[in-house]
């Protein structure tokens, strides 16, 4: 790692144009290594793992509600099926690119932010033009110590907190999933962010089947991101809704300039009966989420 | 007087099972700290603290207990083996109630986690890591000089502390719950302290110094 990472970042460097703004910088923080890259208003937070660079987060500084990580688009998926969301939660804040577009679409919405790493924050506001409001709201914990401590209930509960590529195995277990449903308001959503390169997705598949009633998958294009909806409603409601949606129903220009909620239910993953198959749930007494992860997922 | 050719690859072996048992139980604490704490850079910093307080505290208590008369010396053993086996017990029965407790009562992370880590994994880790100290009197009793024995032993046992945060982590975790776990904790700890109990009656009968 130690020899891999700067060659990338020299990489990174040589590649940027130059006349622009651009730079590389690197950061440690308690819990790694962070790296900041800038091409002109353009600036993304990396993380690095194993020897790589985990893009956490990208955001336009000329224009700061453009989608730069694709798969943030695919979280609007959200607005489809639960609608006008007045109380939002996300788990992991990164640099804060899903906040932009979210504050921007539903002004009146409150926001919060749970991000372990006071580092991350440090930088977002820095670097990325980030701002706290009361309408987005940052607190520095562990996610799942936030949720058992709160008695707030939320229309949407972002779930995007990773360590590199990796998310914590006590974000990923069938105890926490129910300790956020009972998190939900009625109509609320659970969205999260999860990779299917690694056996880790069946195991993912599995806990996400055994804790929700009403789960669908969305694969990102051209990407490891996969975003699963979640929510305990009748089984088949949210797909029902993806495939439903009126785009007449969001007047918001910025959230139709952004997205495009036609992909949505061409996006939605297609499981058979061996995928349930192959992983299994993982519990506060069974998480061997970074074992999993490291072993590629052979094809289905 | 017992052959040393039975008898110190035996002590080994015993040496090396604790070892295996004290530095893998370091990686299962982390599992069940995680759901209520996380497992963040606090979390391990808290949790080795403990392993190595516990760990200096076993060496008192070992050190304590190798210098007993030979009877006093094998129901000392039986009672740390007990207190061994029952606190990694009372850890799978009691965690869920002790750390869900402490995590919402106690506002400071860091004194809830020393508190939880305190109540749960100092006893049977001071008492796993109490046999060196007897083990290496034993050894210096069969005339290995008192360095070679401690240099021994301890490498004998680092050795062990390896296999065993690799097998925790590259097989148990993966593959059984933390209840199974902890459970099979409990049943090797209890036959490795009945095996060195064995070794001390019948191998070492008359080790004990004046």
């Amino acid at each position: 790692m130690a020899r891999i990472v700067p060659t990338v970042i020299l990489a990174l460097a040589l590649a940027l144009p130059a006349g622009a703004e651009t730079f590389v910088k690197e950061f440690n923080s308690v819990y790694g290594h962070i790296i900041i890259q800038r091409r002109g208003s353009v600036v993304e937070m990396f993380a690095t793992y194993k020897g790589w660079m985990a893009r956490e987060s990208g955001i336009d500084l000329d224009n700061p509600s453009r989608i730069i990580v694709p798969y943030v688009r695919y979280l609007f998926a959200g607005s489809v099926v639960s609608p006008n969301p007045s109380n939002a939660l996300v788990i992991g804040l990164g640099g804060g690119g899903f906040n932009r577009l979210f504050n921007e679409v539903y002004p009146d919405a409150v926001l919060t932010s749970v991000e372990i790493d006071p580092k991350v924050l440090e930088l977002a506001r820095e670097y990325m033009g980030f701002a706290e409001s009361d309408k987005n709201i940052v607190a520095i914990r562990d996610g799942r110590s936030f949720v058992r401590r709160s008695d707030a209930l939320y229309d949407w509960i972002i779930l995007d907190a990773f360590h590199g590529s990796v998310v914590p195995p006590h974000l990923k277990t069938r105890e926490f999933y129910e300790e956020l449903s009972a998190h939900l308001t009625p109509g609320g959503v659970v969205i999260a962010n999860i990779h299917d390169d690694s056996e880790l997705f069946f195991y993912d598949v599995a806990t996400y089947g055994a804790a929700f009633r009403d789960v669908v998958m969305l694969k990102v294009p051209d990407t490891g991101n996969v975003i699963v909806l979640a929510a305990n409603w009748e089984p088949g409601t949210i797909e029902a809704r993806l495939k439903a949606f009126d785009p007449a129903t969001i007047a918001n220009e910025t959230w139709h300039r952004e997205i495009d909620a036609a992909r949505f239910p061409a996006a939605i993953v297609l499981f058979s009966e061996d995928d349930f198959q192959r992983g299994r749930v993982m519990t506060d007494d069974f998480a061997p989420a970074e074992y999993f992860k490291i072993i590629p997922a052979a094809p289905r | 007087m017992p052959s040393n050719f039975v008898r110190i690859p035996l002590l080994y072996f015993v040496a090396f099972c604790f070892g295996i048992l004290s530095m893998g139980y370091q990686q299962v604490a982390s599992r069940v700290l995680a759901p209520f704490f996380g497992g963040d850079y606090i979390v391990w910093s808290v949790l080795i603290s403990t392993f190595l307080a516990a760990f200096t505290l076993g060496s008192f208590l070992g050190g304590w207990v190798s210098g007993l008369e030979s009877k006093r010396r094998v129901r000392a053993v039986i009672v740390i083996g007990v207190v061994a086996t029952l606190s990694l017990l009372l850890g799978e029965f009691g965690r869920r109630a002790i750390l869900g407790g402490l995590e919402q009562q106690v506002e400071s992370v860091i004194l809830a986690l020393i508190l939880g880590c305190a109540i749960l994994f100092a006893p049977p880790v001071i008492t796993l890591s109490s046999i060196a100290p007897i083990a290496i009197e034993l050894l210096s009793n069969t005339g290995v000089a008192s360095g070679k024995a401690a240099g021994r032993l301890y490498g004998v046992s680092t050795v062990g502390n390896i296999v065993g945060v690799f097998v925790t982590a590259l097989l148990l975790i993966p593959n059984l719950t933390i209840p199974v776990i902890l459970y099979g904790w409990s049943v090797v700890a209890a036959f490795c302290f009945s095996a060195f109990t064995l070794l001390i009656v019948f191998l070492w009968p008359a080790s004990s110094r004046p």
